[in-house]
């Protein structure tokens, strides 16, 4: 096929996947209410940031604040280099593959499909960080009194978008590439990613400080890189931009070279990704697999129930990531107890209040949909209801209540916390456990989810945003105020142990009545489940 | 024998808002037989085993399965065995795990030589210890019907059992249900695979757009078509071309 036939066939790829994309995102309640919930988590952030981006762009045109051109082009290779990593995410995720592979390569050519795939996500990117840009741009623009360059920044912001995409694409490429080289398989493959984006948003969380600083004042040698004076193109107009010259002239040309070498190496690397042979399990002598139930565990029906749940999430642990969302939401608690000057005070109902949640969660909060195809077997089989879930509850307290009981009563009993105020802490958190497991049965339930889904790039049957955020919350919250029904007494210096007792012991008993109707309903649900 | 049918249906009807997905099904199927069960896609075959094995509440009608009335599926679940038409394994066990949970799902106790047994006749027992994940549809299937059988069920509802299996495993469920029939189990089975009635229903009933258009043997059903020297599959082409 000639390159003019390549090209048209490419965009007719890259507009077909992108809206096929924007069709799924609006089919997708799920998507649409996790699109919701950041949106309402970021608009107080940036409402706030608007007139100050507004007033800093004033201060810019009155010469107040000067914009170092140093500083500026080393945060535009900073962001550069951010969003080449975007890229290389994407493409590891699902950007370099395209769903019906096979029917596609037998009907174009290779170069078409790979140029209309960076289309596609070129144009994705755009529709989510254009708007983005402009919300935070604009605001500055019209500080300095020179909305006009809007145009000029929109026009450079094109090619340095795809430079970076492409550059990202090529990169995921490589990566996916070497995991063949290495053996390494898709599920491996998914895995190491998840534990990256924790990594990586928990680093964030915990070097808070020095990510910023980095941002506000990268070093030096950044702006020495030779696609740095692209970045004038973003500060024409200001006061002390520097001329466009030889050197704007370079960066220009080193953004849309990049992006030439991006695509001329995605297409070659496509062809091997596509035409090689993935790494499969391999059907081997060696792949047999026998395991014996611990004896503690088989002797009674409960334990035996516990002991397939387990079975099951070891060799598919892609069913546990939507913890990633329990993960990030117990990050600010974790970093406050990293930062606590008397961390072991802290460190009892921290440890129970973040295993209580992960008890629920791990494997209460889709009893129905996680059977898969199996659930007509399973609500078909005698006990069913109280079967399930009480496996369910019992396999996510069984292996998190203990930890987090041990670390809870040696900090309890080393801290400087007093030994009743320690008990109570540990009682709660042992109720909390329980209504949090329950809690998450009886959500899991009420909302089941049967279908798989892409979450954080991989692909599986997870629970309900609602019951996710819904559990997170309820849970967090009975925390808080457990926690502190205990803590206040002990503040005001009560020392009547009954008037200690009184709050947190309603507070419990609350949580056990909402717990048990929860378990109750969810042992009603799953035993007169129906297909309807 | 008792007298009670392994299946009945009076006037079952399932109703998805207005849209009728089983209209008025009449249906009296005696114990140890096997009923051959075939329609278009879309007939309501798979809602009807639904219907029949509590896994759907019907909108009118009732219908019972060994006496007990679908609406109880306490007593309903002591009597069937059902496979969907997509086998409900999971993939991260293997097939003797899978077993194993299934019987510990229904209590079933140590029954290690019962699967042993099936896996041994199904031609299962070298891969039994790789898990489901790496099977093929065939290997899959089969798993999928030891553990719908494992419980001795009296009644057993099979969606589309051989479909996509290569002809010596089809055999081996063919036999299966013979096997099944011979011991006095009620077989229901769904299929597009007509030959596979042919041989095996005592009655064959006839499924368009949610009812009941033919009932009757294999044989009877022939006779409808060109005096009796068609075959089954024109006779169903016949009955539901009829209905159209």
């Amino acid at each position: 096929m000639g390159l003019r036939t390549d090209a048209a066939v490419a965009w007719t790829i890259a507009r077909t996947e992108t809206r096929r994309s924007l069709r799924a995102l609006l089919s997708d309640r799920r998507q649409l209410a996790a699109l919701g919930f950041a949106f309402l988590g970021m608009a107080p952030i940036l409402v706030g940031t608007l007139p100050s981006l507004y007033l800093t762009g004033n201060a810019v045109a009155s010469g107040e604040v000067t914009l170092s051109t140093t500083v500026v082009r080393g945060q535009f290779v900073t962001t550069f280099a951010g969003l080449v990593g975007l890229g290389v995410i994407r493409a590891l995720e699902r950007a370099s593959t395209v769903d019906h592979a096979d029917y596609l390569l037998t009907a174009v050519s290779p170069r078409s499909l790979t140029v209309g795939l960076i289309g596609a996500e070129f144009l994705r990117t755009l529709g989510v960080l254009g708007p983005v840009f402009l919300v935070v741009y604009g605001p500055f623009l019209l500080g300095l009194g020179t909305p006009a360059l809007g145009a000029v920044a929109v026009l450079a912001t094109v090619p340095a978008l795809a430079a970076t995409l492409t550059l990202g694409y090529a990169l995921g490429l490589l990566v996916r590439l070497a995991g063949r080289r290495f053996r390494v398989t898709r599920r491996r493959g998914q895995l190491l990613g998840v534990l990256g984006a924790i990594v990586l948003v928990g680093g964030t969380f915990v070097a808070t400080p020095e990510v910023i600083a980095f941002v506000q004042s990268p070093p030096s040698v950044l702006a020495a890189v030779p696609l740095a004076p692209y970045a004038d193109l973003f500060v024409l107009g200001t006061p002390t931009a520097p001329p466009v010259g030889v050197e704007t002239g370079l960066g220009i040309a080193v953004v849309c070279s990049l992006t030439a070498v991006g695509v001329a190496a995605s297409i070659p690397l496509s062809v091997r990704l596509w035409f090689g042979d993935a790494n499969r399990r391999t059907d081997t002598a060696d792949s047999r697999e026998t395991v014996s139930m611990p004896g503690f565990l088989s002797g009674r029906p409960l334990g035996r129930a516990v002991f397939w749940l387990w079975l099951r999430g070891v060799r598919a642990p892609t069913g546990f990531v939507h913890l990633l969302y329990v993960v990030f939401a117990t990050f600010p608690a974790l970093g406050s107890l990293a930062g606590a000057e008397e961390p072991l005070l802290w460190l009892p109902p921290v440890a129970l209040g973040v295993g209580a949640l992960f008890a629920g969660a791990a494997f209460g909060l889709n009893p129905l949909g996680d059977e898969g195809a199996a659930l007509p077997a399973v609500v078909l089989a005698r006990v069913a209801g109280r079967t399930l879930v009480r496996a369910r509850m019992m396999a996510g307290i069984a292996l998190l209540l203990p930890p987090a009981l041990i670390l809870a009563v040696v900090a309890g009993v080393v801290g400087p916390m007093t030994l009743t105020t320690a008990a109570l802490v540990v009682a709660f958190g042992v109720v909390l456990t329980g209504f949090s497991a329950a809690l998450a049965v009886g959500l899991g339930t009420l909302i089941p989810n049967f279908e798989s889904q892409r979450v954080f790039g991989v692909e599986a049957v997870q629970p309900t945003p609602w019951a996710v955020f819904g559990h997170l919350f309820s849970v967090g919250v009975a925390a808080l105020v457990g926690f502190l029904a205990i803590a206040v007494p002990h503040l005001l210096d009560t020392s009547s142990v009954a008037i200690r007792i009184l709050p947190v012991g309603a507070v419990s008993a609350l949580l056990a009545v909402v717990g048990f109707v929860c378990y109750r309903y969810a042992i009603r649900r799953v035993e007169t489940f129906t297909y309807e | 024998m008792s007298s009670t049918p392994a299946i009945a249906a009076d006037g079952l009807t399932k109703r998805y808002g207005t849209t009728p997905a089983v209209d008025g099904l009449d249906l009296s199927i005696p114990r140890g037989s096997v009923y051959g069960f075939l329609g278009p896609n879309g007939a309501g075959k798979t809602t009807t085993m639904r219907l029949l094995t509590t896994l759907t509440r019907p909108t009118e009608g009732t219908a019972s399965v060994c006496g007990d009335p679908v609406t109880d599926r306490e007593a309903v679940i002591e009597h069937v065995g059902y496979l969907p038409e997509v086998p409900p394994v999971y993939d991260e066990l293997t097939a003797r795990e899978g077993l194993r949970y299934v019987a510990d799902l229904r209590r079933l106790g140590d029954i290690e030589e019962h699967i042993d047994a099936y896996l041994e006749r199904f031609g299962l027992a070298e891969d039994a210890d790789r898990r489901i994940g790496t099977y093929s549809k065939g290997m899959r299937q089969k798993t999928a019907l030891i553990a719908t059988v494992l419980h001795d069920p009296d009644v057993v509802f099979l969606d589309e059992p051989t479909s996509g299996l290569d002809p010596r495993a089809a055999r081996t469920v063919r036999d299966l249900i013979a096997d099944l029939a011979a011991e006095d189990v009620t077989v229901f089975l769904s299929t597009h695979i007509l030959p596979v009635v042919e041989e095996l229903a005592d009655t064959v009933g006839v499924l368009s757009d949610g009812r009941l258009l033919a009932e009757g043997s294999p044989e009877s059903l022939r006779q409808r078509v060109e005096g009796g020297e068609g075959t089954l599959e024109d006779a169903f082409l016949d009955i539901t071309d009829e209905w159209d």
